[in-house]
C-alpha cells in the first residue's frame, strides 16, 4: 500500500519523472483527452460522411463552373503537419525523463512550424472563398466547413501549446507532465484527422 | 461499515472531515466541486425543467380535450409541442439521470471520494443551467422554437422560419451538448480509474455498467446533433447550402444526422433507468441479480446496437428498400438485449422474496410499461407496419410508454429509494404508494388510448381535430389521465418535501441495500468513505466480513488516506491500485467559465463577429485562471 | 479474449457502414452514373462479415470453456475474463444474426425500388 505514490506531490522534474515511471496505467488526464478526441473524431467522421452523402446527390462534383481542387499544396502542407508529431513525441519523451528544457524547446519548434502551416492554410482558404462561394452550392458549403473546422482545431492546438510553454517555464510537475502528454496526444489526433480531411478535400481531383 | 468508535478512529474521521469540508452559503454552492453537491444542484434544476415541460404537456392535453378547441392557436401549440419535447429530453431527463443520480451515486457506488475531474463536473452543471436559461429566454421573449423537437428542414430553414426561434434551438442544443459531453468524459474516466482497488469488472455494480454505456453513447451521439445544428445555423445565418436541393443539398442530410444522434439518445434516456432498476430489485428481493453478466452485457449492447438503427425513423421518407433493410434488421436485433434484461429481472423477482415497498412498486410499474412500450416499438421494425403508423398517435403512445412509463418511473422509484441516504430521513410509505398508483393509472389512461386513436388515423402534432371523426372520447380519457399524472407527481413532491422537513430518521441503511453507498452515514460525509472499502463481489454490503475489516482499518489508519484531499486511482480493467490522487478543492473558475460560455452563446445568437471573438477570449481567460491552480495546491 | 469480444461487433459495424454507404450510392444521382455492381458488394460483405463474426463466436466459445468454472465473484483477471467471455458469446450471436438478416435481405430486394 505504501509503495503507491501520491502523484500530485511530484512538483520537480525529477519527481515528476519518477511518478510517471511508477504508474502502471495511463493517468486520468490522458484518458480524458483520449475520450475528448474520440468525440471530436466522430464529429469529423460525420462531416466527411456528409461530404460523400452530398456528393452522391450530385451528378457533377464539383458543380459545373467550379474548378477541381489543388492536389500538391494540400498534400505537402498536411505532410508538414504530420511531421510535427515528431518533435512533440520527442518532447514527451524528454519530459518523462525529467528534461524540462529540452521538452520546452521541442514544443516550441513544433509550435512555430504548426503556426506557419496554419498561416498558409488560412491564406489559401481566403483565396478560395473569393473564387468559389459556399452560398452557391453544397460543394462549396461542405468544402469550407470541413476545412474551417480542421483549421479551428489547429488554432485551438496552438493555444494549448502556448499555455503549455508558459506553464513549463515555472518548472515541471506531475500535473504539467500530464499536460505535455495530452497536448501531444491532441496533436496526433489533429494530424491524423488532417490526413483524412486532405484526402476528402482533393478527392474530386484523384 | 467503517464506523468510527474508538478515539483514534474518531480522530481520523475528524481530520478527513476538516480536509474535505466545503464552505457553506451561496459561496460554497457556487464554488463547489463536491460530486454530491453538484448532484443536488442538478436535481433541483432538472426538477424545475420537469415542471416547465409538464406545464407544456398539460397545455397540449387541455387544447386536445375538445375537438376544434380554440384554447390556444396553432402557433402557440407548435411552440408548446416543441418545447415539451426539447425540455423533457435535454433539460429534464438527461440532466436528472446523469447529472443528479449519476453524479451523486456513482463515486459512492465504486468506493471513490469524488469524480475523476471535480472542477469539470461543476462546469458541466453550470453549462447545463446556462443552456436551459438560454433557450428559455427565447421562450419567454416569444421566440420559442416551433418546428418540433426534431426540427426538420425545410420547415426549420430561414425561408419558413424567419424568426430567431430556431436559432435558439440550434445554439441552445449545441450549448447543452457541451455540458453532456464533458459530463460523459468525467463518468467514463471515473469508472475506468477511480474504482476501489479490487473492484474488477465482474464486481462492479450494474448501475455503473449502465452509466458507462450511457456515457459512451452520449460521447459518440452528440457530435452528430452538434454537426447538424452547425450546418443549419450556417445555412440560416450565412446562406450555406447543405439542405437545399436546388443547390446540390438534400433535406435527408438533416434527417440522417439528426437520427444518428436521436436514436442513441433514446437509449441514453432508458439506460440509467435500467441501472436504477437493477439497483433496487436486488435490495427488495434480497437476491443477487439473475444472470449478472448477461444483464451487464445487455446494457452495453443496447447502446452499441442502438447506433445502427437510426433510419428506422425515416422508413416513410422515401429511402430505397435496400437501404432500409439494414435498419430493419438491426432494429429487430436491438430488442433482444432488452428482452434478456426483462427476463433477468422477472426471474430475480420470482426466485427472491419481494417486499413491495414504494421503490419496488415503481419498478414493477416500469417493467409493465416497458413491456407494453417495447412491444409496440418492435412492431415498428416491420417496415410495412411502420409506414402505416408513422406520424400517428400510435407512435406517440409507444414512446411515451417508454420515456415516461419506463424511463421516468425508475427515476421516481430512485428518488424514494435514495431519499433516506441523501436526506437522512424516511418518507411516508402510505403516501408513497398512493403517489405510485395515481401516476401508474394516470399513465395507462393517458397513453393507452393513443394506440387506438392512432390506428384510427389521428395524426401527431395536430393542434386540433374535427368533431365528426369520433376521436373525442379517446382524447377526453387521455387528457383526464394527464391530470391524474400531474396529481400523482404532485403527491410525490409533497411526500418528499414533507418528509424532508418532518420525516423520521432513517439511519445508514434502512433497506439492507447491497451496494457501497449504504455503508456511509445518511447523508454521507463530505469525504464519502473514511476507509477505502474492500470489495470482494458486486454486492459489497452483503459481504459482512469485508465491512468488519474496514472498521479495523480505520482504527489502524490503513487505506484512510488522510494526508490530504486524496482518493486512489487504479488500472483500468482489473482495478489494481496504481497511484494516489490529490483532488482539487472548491474553485470559482468552473462557474466563471460557464458564465463566459453563456455570454458567448448570446453573442453567437446576436451575430456580431467582434463580440463573438471578445467572448471567446473571455472564455479562454477563465480557462487559464482555472488551470493556474493545480490539484495539489488547492 | 479480445477477438471474442470485439470481432463480431466490428464485423457488423463495418458491414453496416459500408453496406449502407453502397446502397445510398447505388440509388442516388451520382450512383446511376457509376454503374455499381451492388450484388457483388453485398455478397462480399456478407461473406467477409459472417466469417469475422463466426471467428468471434468460436473464440468466445473457446475462452468460455476455459473459464466457466471460475467463481463469479473472483478477483482480477479471472473474474473479468469470465464476465467478458459470456458477453462475447451473446454479442457474437446477435451480431451474426444481424449480419445474415441484413445482407440476405439486401440481396433479395430489387435495388432502388422505394416501397
Amino acid at each position: 500500500m505504501n509503495e503507491v505514490m501520491r502523484s500530485m506531490e511530484a512538483t520537480t522534474p525529477v519527481m515528476a519523472a519518477a511518478a510517471d515511471r511508477q504508474r502502471r496505467s495511463r493517468p486520468s488526464g490522458w484518458w480524458g483527452m483520449a475520450l475528448f478526441i474520440a468525440g471530436e473524431t466522430t464529429f469529423f467522421a460525420l462531416m466527411i460522411a456528409s461530404y460523400f452523402y452530398l456528393r452522391f446527390q450530385n451528378a457533377h462534383w464539383p458543380p459545373v463552373g467550379v474548378e477541381k481542387p489543388k492536389v500538391a499544396l494540400p498534400l505537402i502542407l498536411t505532410a508538414i503537419l504530420v511531421a510535427t508529431a515528431a518533435p512533440l513525441f520527442m518532447a514527451v519523451r524528454a519530459g518523462r525523463a525529467g528534461k524540462v528544457g529540452r521538452a520546452w524547446l521541442l514544443v516550441f519548434v513544433a509550435l512555430v512550424v504548426q503556426a506557419g502551416y496554419l498561416g498558409v492554410q488560412i491564406h489559401e482558404f481566403v483565396g478560395e472563398v473569393d473564387k468559389m462561394s459556399p452560398h452557391a452550392s453544397a460543394y462549396g458549403s461542405i468544402y469550407f466547413t470541413l476545412l474551417g473546422a480542421h483549421h479551428l482545431h489547429v488554432a485551438a492546438g496552438l493555444l494549448l501549446e502556448l499555455w503549455l510553454l508558459a506553464t513549463l517555464i515555472g518548472g515541471l510537475t506531475n500535473y504539467r507532465l500530464i499536460a505535455l502528454r495530452v497536448t501531444a496526444l491532441y496533436w496526433y489526433f489533429v494530424a491524423a484527422v488532417g490526413v483524412a480531411v486532405v484526402f476528402t478535400q482533393i478527392y474530386p481531383s484523384l | 461499515m467503517a464506523t468510527a468508535t474508538t478515539p483514534e478512529a474518531l480522530r481520523r474521521a475528524a481530520r478527513l472531515e476538516r480536509i474535505w469540508k466545503e464552505p457553506g452559503g451561496l459561496v460554497g454552492w457556487i464554488t463547489t466541486t463536491d460530486h454530491k453537491r453538484i448532484g443536488i444542484l442538478y436535481l433541483f434544476t432538472s426538477l424545475a425543467f420537469f415542471a416547465l415541460g409538464g406545464v407544456e404537456a398539460l397545455l397540449i392535453r387541455t387544447q386536445l380535450l375538445h375537438p376544434e378547441s380554440t384554447l390556444v392557436g396553432p402557433g402557440t401549440f407548435n411552440q408548446a409541442l416543441t418545447m415539451h419535447g426539447v425540455t423533457m429530453i435535454f433539460f429534464f431527463i438527461i440532466p436528472m439521470t446523469t447529472g443528479a443520480f449519476g453524479n451523486y451515486l456513482l463515486p459512492l457506488m465504486i468506493g471513490a471520494r469524488d469524480m475523476a475531474f471535480p472542477r469539470l463536473n461543476a462546469l458541466s452543471y453550470w453549462l447545463f443551467l446556462g443552456s436551459g436559461i438560454f433557450i428559455y429566454s427565447g421562450v419567454f421573449a416569444g421566440h420559442a422554437p416551433n418546428a418540433g423537437w426534431f426540427n426538420y428542414v425545410p420547415l426549420a430553414s430561414r425561408v419558413y422560419s424567419p424568426g430567431p426561434g430556431i436559432d435558439f434551438y440550434c445554439l441552445g442544443l449545441i450549448f447543452n451538448g457541451i455540458s453532456s459531453t464533458v459530463a460523459s468524459i468525467n463518468f467514463i474516466v471515473t469508472i475506468f480509474k477511480l474504482r476501489a482497488p479490487g473492484m474488477s469488472l465482474n464486481r462492479m455494480p450494474l448501475f455503473a455498467f449502465a452509466f458507462l454505456a450511457v456515457s459512451f453513447a452520449l460521447l459518440f451521439a452528440l457530435p452528430s446533433l452538434t454537426l447538424d445544428c452547425v450546418f443549419l445555423e450556417l445555412q440560416r445565418r450565412l446562406g450555406f447550402q447543405f439542405f437545399d436541393p436546388a443547390h446540390g443539398g438534400t433535406v435527408f442530410l438533416w434527417q440522417h444526422l439528426f437520427w444518428f444522434f436521436g436514436h442513441p439518445e433514446v437509449y441514453i434516456i432508458i439506460l440509467p433507468a435500467f441501472g436504477i432498476a437493477t439497483s433496487i430489485i436486488p435490495t427488495f428481493t434480497k437476491r443477487r441479480m439473475v444472470a449478472f453478466p448477461l444483464v451487464a452485457m445487455a446494457e452495453i449492447a443496447v447502446a452499441f446496437i442502438g447506433f445502427g438503427v437510426w433510419a428506422h425513423h425515416m422508413f416513410s421518407a422515401g429511402l430505397p428498400a435496400i437501404t432500409t433493410v439494414y435498419f430493419a434488421a438491426a432494429s429487430m436485433m436491438v430488442v433482444i438485449p432488452s428482452a434478456i434484461q426483462i427476463f433477468a429481472w422477472l426471474t430475480t423477482f420470482a426466485s427472491g422474496r419481494p417486499k413491495f415497498t414504494t421503490p419496488l412498486l415503481w419498478i414493477v410499474g416500469f417493467i409493465t410499461y416497458f413491456i407494453i412500450g417495447g412491444l409496440s416499438g418492435i412492431m415498428f421494425a416491420a417496415i410495412p407496419f411502420d409506414q402505416q403508423t408513422t406520424d400517428t398517435y400510435f407512435v406517440v403512445a409507444h414512446f411515451h410508454f417508454i420515456i415516461f412509463g419506463a424511463a421516468v418511473f425508475p427515476l421516481l422509484g430512485g428518488l424514494y429509494y435514495w431519499f433516506p441516504k441523501v436526506t437522512g430521513k424516511l418518507y411516508d410509505e402510505r403516501l408513497g404508494k398512493l403517489s405510485f398508483w395515481a401516476t401508474f393509472i394516470g399513465t395507462g389512461l393517458t397513453f393507452f388510448p393513443m394506440h387506438i386513436v392512432g390506428l384510427l388515423g389521428m395524426p401527431r402534432r395536430v393542434y386540433t381535430y374535427p368533431k365528426d371523426v369520433d376521436w373525442q372520447s379517446y382524447n377526453l380519457i387521455e387528457s383526464i389521465g394527464s391530470y391524474l399524472i400531474a396529481a400523482g407527481l404532485l403527491m410525490v413532491l409533497a411526500n418528499l418535501v414533507r418528509s424532508y422537513l418532518k420525516g423520521a430518521p432513517s439511519g445508514n441503511d434502512p433497506w439492507g441495500g447491497a451496494t457501497l453507498e449504504w455503508s456511509t452515514t445518511s447523508p454521507p460525509p463530505d469525504y464519502n468513505y473514511p476507509v477505502i472499502p474492500k470489495v470482494s463481489s458486486a454486492y459489497p454490503m452483503w459481504d459482512l466480513d469485508d465491512r468488519v475489516a474496514d472498521t479495523g482499518k480505520l482504527e489502524r489508519g490503513e487505506l484512510v488516506l488522510e494526508e490530504g484531499h486524496l482518493t486512489p486511482a487504479t488500472t483500468v480493467f482489473d482495478a489494481n491500485w496504481d497511484e494516489v490522487l490529490d483532488m482539487p478543492s472548491e474553485s470559482i473558475w468552473p462557474f466563471l467559465t460557464g458564465a463566459a460560455m453563456f455570454l458567448l452563446f448570446f453573442m453567437l445568437l446576436g451575430g456580431h463577429l467582434f463580440a463573438v471573438w471578445v467572448t471567446i477570449a473571455l472564455v479562454l481567460l477563465t480557462l487559464v485562471g482555472w488551470h493556474r491552480t493545480e490539484p495539489q495546491e488547492s | 479474449m479480445w477477438v471474442s469480444l470485439f470481432g463480431a461487433p466490428i464485423a457488423w459495424v463495418a458491414s453496416h457502414a459500408v453496406g449502407w454507404g453502397v446502397s445510398e450510392a447505388r440509388c442516388e444521382v451520382a450512383g446511376r452514373q457509376w454503374g455499381i455492381a451492388f450484388d457483388t458488394w453485398e455478397t462480399a460483405l456478407l461473406v467477409l462479415a459472417t466469417a469475422l463474426a463466426l471467428a468471434g463466436l468460436i473464440s468466445s466459445m473457446v475462452v468460455y470453456r476455459k473459464v466457466k468454472d471460475v467463481d463469479k465473484d473472483a478477483g482480477p483477471p479471472e473474474g473479468r475474463v469470465w464476465l467478458l467471455s459470456i458477453s462475447g458469446l451473446v454479442v457474437s450471436t446477435l451480431m451474426l444474426v444481424a449480419i445474415l438478416l441484413t445482407h440476405t435481405a439486401a440481396l433479395s430486394l430489387t435495388p432502388c425500388s422505394t416501397i
